[in-house]
């Protein structure tokens, strides 16, 4: 007879063990991180480390800094992962859509910066460019790789897509905020920009060096491109929240 | 008429029938195939036809929404090959629902939706190039501004179609659903009909053609199944007592094969000492035979010694002769010295010598003449007895010979003898491997009347049965008069439907035939 309560016993046991361990995990607050690729590709394989030190769960979904400043002003995350100035990236969201980002509203805490570097198919045959020559590249005034010393191919910008990070910052700092060539190539994520730069001969575009992978050939720029990245909360971070971006600053760090 | 006249008769009857609600039901089953294949066919197929083509269209605008996000030029070119195929096959299948929709009732809708196919598919190509040019915002443009919305009117006008289609496809069920009922109606009256004058008909020829010849018959079945059990209650009495007498037979046989056994050994045995008397009578004879020869052989040295003595005495006598003569000799030569005077005085002395010799030799002639002669006379004596002695031992080789054929003549019938047991043991064998095969017929044929007897009792039953079918309650008390009460047949039963097998103790009979 009690051999036949045995089962029952333990599944009660398991079942009551594992509703111990849900509530335990459930006891930390969710925080959620969402934004620029590269930085929540970058703080994915860290993520366990950040549990730990915060004691907080951390949700991170890499779809793109202006998404991710989005994403926490309708509260659909508590913090964003942002690649470029706030500003111009909250600029490009509202001019897309007007009223989606309140900037005065978030708080922006610097982590660190980005170095950017410019990249083309190997098919151009340029190694360097000077800072005016780049700036011409990209706003569509120099046309053909021969110009700059290259091949005889026509240039074809490759770029994120509206508030891109790393287009506003090199629309900004490169371009000194003028437009980009007409007839450049749109792409929605920053992630397809080395995959597409590489199959397509005379394409070109500024990514960030640590997501640069593929048949892609830097060209060196006169100055060094660098993009500011940080950490976009609303209002004053507190509890959770403000364990989970210390934990993120001191891995930084 | 006999039983199975009749019985093909109430049958054809029933067949008749049959074949005449058969006439009618494949009249409207042909109605109904003739609809359903219709609806099979035409309906369902144009249904089947629109839903794959609804099911490429769907593709087509997988392959084309993911396109503008695809990074890799060759995967889009894949898609836009893809997405040419797939409309070939949209093409065919618009062929074949033509084909399929020969009234012309889809036909509008079909050349409405060929309408809109161009501007999809060149918006679609559109959309791929762009693609394979990476340009994303573009394409993801130009498809939600064009080919979403030529998509979407595609699917109302596929909709529709499908719609249109399956309205003709419930009209049909409807039809065959009225046709079927009536087929119905007109089946189930005829099979009422045909039920009702088929079981009248044959209730009567059943009881006035079947039941009654039946019921005789199986009275007449139970009268001769008691003669019959009584017959094979005998049988297997008679059979249990053959058994049993062949049991006791190849027991008994059992015993006479293990006394010849013992006889056998007995007179191999005598055989053998036969044999070995043989041997030595023969021994015995040679030995005596070759006494004889030596025998023989001793006369004769004793006659050639004796021979030998009657030489010796002649040489001897020979000898006292001379010694005679010299003793005169010698006399005279003394005569003559002592005439000589001095002078022959010398030779009377040498004379006299010599005569003493010849005193001597004479007498020692005559010594040996005595012991030649005691030589000689007991030489004789000796040949007397060998001979005596010969005479004797060839006597003993005479019945040595005698006694050696004898023993001979013994052994050789003492051979005779073993064999001749040895063929009364076989055929004692023999017998009781018959007297076995006897036993187990025997025990079959108890066996077989035992069957019988069951077979018999199952007879009954089914006589019992058959008389219960034919006169319900009645035949129960018809069958009760047929067989033996359940008493008697329990009392048959007592009877051993084996008998002691003579199988077992076989083996031991064999072994002691196989020493032989």
């Amino acid at each position: 007879m009690k051999k036949h309560y045995c089962p029952i016993i333990v599944s009660w046991v398991i079942a009551i063990a594992c509703a111990l361990a849900l509530t335990q995990k459930a006891s930390g607050q969710m925080v959620r991180l969402h934004g620029s690729i590269s930085t929540a590709k970058a703080l994915e394989s860290r993520k366990a480390a950040l549990e730990s030190a915060s004691g907080a769960q951390i949700e991170i979904v890499g779809n793109g800094a202006g998404r991710g400043l989005q994403d926490v002003s309708s509260g659909q995350a508590e913090v964003a992962l942002l690649s470029g100035p706030l500003k111009l990236v909250a600029e490009a969201l509202n001019k897309e859509k007007s009223g989606s980002v309140d900037a005065a509203q978030l708080n922006e805490i610097p982590l660190s910066n980005s170095k950017l570097g410019f990249y083309s198919h190997p098919a151009a045959g340029v190694k360097s460019v000077t800072d005016a020559q780049l700036r011409d590249v990209l706003t569509g005034k120099i046309t053909n790789w021969k110009d700059v010393g290259g091949a005889d191919l026509p240039i074809k910008v490759v770029m994120g897509f509206g508030a891109d990070g790393v287009r506003v910052t090199v629309q900004d700092v490169v371009c000194h905020g003028a437009e980009y060539a007409q007839g450049a190539i749109v792409r929605n994520s920053s992630k397809d920009l080395p995959m597409v730069v590489s199959q397509l001969p005379g394409a070109c575009a500024v990514l960030v060096v640590s997501s640069a992978e593929g048949n892609i050939a830097k060209v060196a720029t006169e100055t060094e491109l660098m993009m500011p990245v940080s950490l976009v909360v609303k209002g004053e971070p507190s509890g959770d929240v403000k364990k989970v971006i210390d934990a993120i600053k001191a891995v930084i760090k | 008429m006999n039983l199975a006249r009749r019985i093909y008769l109430i049958v054809s009857l029933a067949l008749a029938g049959t074949v005449l609600v058969a006439l009618v039901s494949w009249t409207s089953v042909r109605r109904l195939a003739e609809a359903s294949r219709r609806l099979g066919e035409v309906n369902l197929s144009s249904v089947a036809v629109i839903s794959r083509i609804s099911d490429i269209c769907a593709s087509q605008s997988s392959l084309v929404n993911r396109a503008p996000a695809q990074t890799d030029v060759k995967a889009i070119e894949k898609a836009a090959q893809d997405y040419a195929a797939a409309s070939q096959k949209l093409d065919a299948g618009l062929v074949e629902l033509k084909k399929l929709d020969a009234q012309g009732t889809l036909s509008a809708k079909i050349k409405a939706l060929e309408t809109d196919l161009p501007a999809v598919r060149e918006a679609s190509g559109k959309v791929f190039t762009l693609a394979a040019q990476f340009q994303q915002v573009d394409a993801s443009t130009l498809l939600q501004t064009q080919v979403n919305a030529l998509e979407d009117r595609m699917t109302a006008r596929l909709n529709e179609l499908m719609s249109a289609s399956l309205g003709e496809a419930q009209v049909q069920p409807r039809v065959i659903v009225q046709q079927a009922g009536r087929s119905n109606q007109w089946i189930l009256g005829l099979c009422l009909a045909v039920l009702l004058g088929s079981t009248a008909t044959s209730v009567v020829l059943v009881r006035r053609k079947v039941v009654r010849p039946v019921k005789q018959v199986a009275n007449h079945l139970g009268e001769t199944f008691q003669t019959t059990e009584i017959s094979v209650q005998e049988i297997a009495q008679n059979s249990h007592s053959v058994a049993e007498g062949a049991s006791e037979q190849a027991a008994s046989l059992e015993e006479t094969s293990a006394s010849l056994e013992e006889l056998a050994g007995m007179t191999r045995n005598i055989s053998q000492n036969a044999n070995t008397a043989k041997d030595l009578a023969k021994g015995t004879r040679s030995a005596a035979e070759r006494g004889a020869e030596e025998m023989k052989a001793m006369t004769d040295a004793m006659q050639a010694i004796k021979t030998s003595s009657d030489n010796i005495a002649k040489i001897i006598k020979t000898i006292d002769e001379i010694a005679f003569q010299t003793n005169i000799l010698a006399l005279n030569a003394a005569v003559e010295a002592a005439r000589a005077g001095e002078a022959g005085m010398g030779f009377a002395v040498v004379a006299e010598e010599v005569r003493n010799l010849a005193q001597r030799s004479a007498q020692a002639a005559k010594d040996t003449t005595t012991k030649i002669q005691d030589s000689v006379t007991t030489s004789l004596n000796g040949v007397q007895i060998s001979g005596r002695v010969g005479k004797a031992l060839e006597e003993i080789v005479s019945k040595a010979r005698q006694v050696d054929e004898l023993v001979a003549q013994i052994a050789s019938a003492s051979a005779e003898q073993t064999q001749g047991i040895t063929q009364v043991n076989t055929a004692v064998s023999e017998m009781d491997k018959v007297t076995q095969s006897n036993a187990a017929s025997a025990e079959e044929s108890s066996s077989a009347a035992e069957e019988m007897r069951a077979q018999a009792g199952t007879l009954r039953r089914a006589v019992g049965e058959l008389l219960t079918l034919v006169d319900g309650d009645c035949g129960n008390q018809s069958a009760s008069a047929v067989g033996p009460a359940p008493a008697q047949e329990r009392e048959n039963q007592s009877v051993p439907a084996t008998f002691p097998s003579r199988r077992a103790p076989a083996p031991a009979v064999q072994t002691a035939h196989a020493s032989f």
